[in-house]
């Protein structure tokens, strides 16, 4: 956790210190989505026959459309760093196996993830890269929980400073893919 | 519906629901829970009790859920049955104790099995903090009517106490008068 931090720390303490990049700041927008579980608390998908699980609420977590707002700064050629932050609503449903009720309810969910982008040699116009984020999700009711964002495999095309980007995503807010656009200055 | 040792003859009432439907689920598992003892525990016991007494055994040495089970003959037609071990309900083995006196009341039905009258006391220690006791208040007696496979009528009443960290937290009655499916449960007494 403190080599985490420390990792994190460093990463950041660079992009503040970094010069002689030109347009180093990018935001990015993005919606994206496909309806995937959001691990939280006590969330289970198989809900074993036991006493833990039939007396305590049991979750299923599943999230619709995520909107996301990235900032970066670029670090070196081939690195920036910055953080994402995650906006959607969740479905939760809590079930009480004992009483046997359960009931459904839509909650807000927000995500900080602090992240790293790396960029891959491409042409000027199709550029690909990859991301690594880790954070934490905010869910009333639910808590505080770690979220993680990968991005295996992206690409921004169009000018340097007005760009369209997609991207494939796994992780525990969202498993599939994110389109948008940004900006670069 | 009839109960068979080691191939989960009961159907818990809110399998199809428990998976998520819209409406949720409307039956506690509570009763699943205490089923899975009268089956998975007490039905597969009484079939590993034939097993043995056919070939002889005062153990179960063989490879089964209840493998270094103790069997003692206690008289004609009784055994009582003592076990220690980790032992699998729908999912996750925990930790389970269990002594359990058996009569054989017929022997052998035309489906191979005895009916049986039995006396259960034991414990489990699961996850997180949580363990219960149970044991039948009024004799637990298996019937095989022959035409399937297992026993498929159950009488008798089985009593169980879950505790949290040590704590009382329920207790739960389960009582059998009929088909396993017909069995009826109450919780909070």
């Amino acid at each position: 956790m403190r080599k985490t931090v420390i990792i994190i720390a460093a990463l950041l303490l660079a992009a503040f210190t970094a010069k002689g990049q030109t347009m180093p700041h990018e935001i990015n927008f993005y919606i994206g989505g496909y309806n995937s579980q959001y691990l939280a608390y006590n969330t289970s998908q198989d809900m074993p026959m036991d006493l833990y699980s039939l007396y305590e609420p049991m979750y299923r977590v599943s999230t619709g459309p995520v909107f996301t707002l990235d900032y970066n700064y670029s670090v070196l050629k081939w690195l920036s760093v910055g953080a994402q932050l995650h906006y959607g609503q969740i479905t939760v449903n809590t079930y009480k196996r004992i009483e046997g009720s359960s009931n459904t309810a839509k909650r807000d969910m927000f995500c900080l993830l602090p992240q790293a982008k790396l960029r891959i040699p491409s042409p000027a116009h199709f550029r690909m890269y990859g991301r690594l984020a880790a954070g934490i999700s905010y869910t009333p009711s639910l808590g505080v929980g770690f979220a993680y964002d990968i991005v295996p495999f992206g690409m921004e095309w169009g000018g340097q400073r007005v760009y369209g980007t997609a991207e494939l995503v796994y992780g525990n807010v969202i498993k599939g893919g994110r389109i948008g656009m940004g900006i670069r200055f | 519906m009839a109960l068979c040792a080691c191939s989960k003859g009961y159907t818990p009432v809110s399998s199809s629901d428990a998976v998520g439907g819209k409406n949720g689920y409307k039956y506690s598992e509570g009763k699943n829970y205490m089923m899975c003892i009268v089956d998975d525990l007490m039905a597969c016991a009484l079939e590993d009790l034939e097993i043995a007494i056919k070939n002889g055994k005062t153990s179960v040495n063989w490879a089964s859920n209840f493998t270094g089970m103790q069997i003692s003959k206690l008289a004609d037609d009784k055994w009582q049955l003592s076990f220690s071990g980790p032992l699998r309900f729908d999912g996750i083995a925990y930790e389970t104790t269990f002594t359990m006196k058996a009569e054989r009341k017929v022997n052998q039905q035309a489906n191979g099995h005895a009916n049986w009258t039995t006396e259960i006391t034991g414990s489990r220690t699961e996850q997180k903090g949580y363990s219960c006791t149970f044991e039948s208040v009024d004799p637990i007696s298996f019937y095989a009517d022959g035409i399937v496979n297992g026993w498929n009528s159950l009488h008798g009443t089985l009593s169980m106490i879950v505790y949290d960290n040590g704590k009382i937290k329920d207790k739960c009655l389960l009582t059998l008068d009929g088909r396993p499916s017909e069995a009826t449960f109450v919780r909070g007494l």
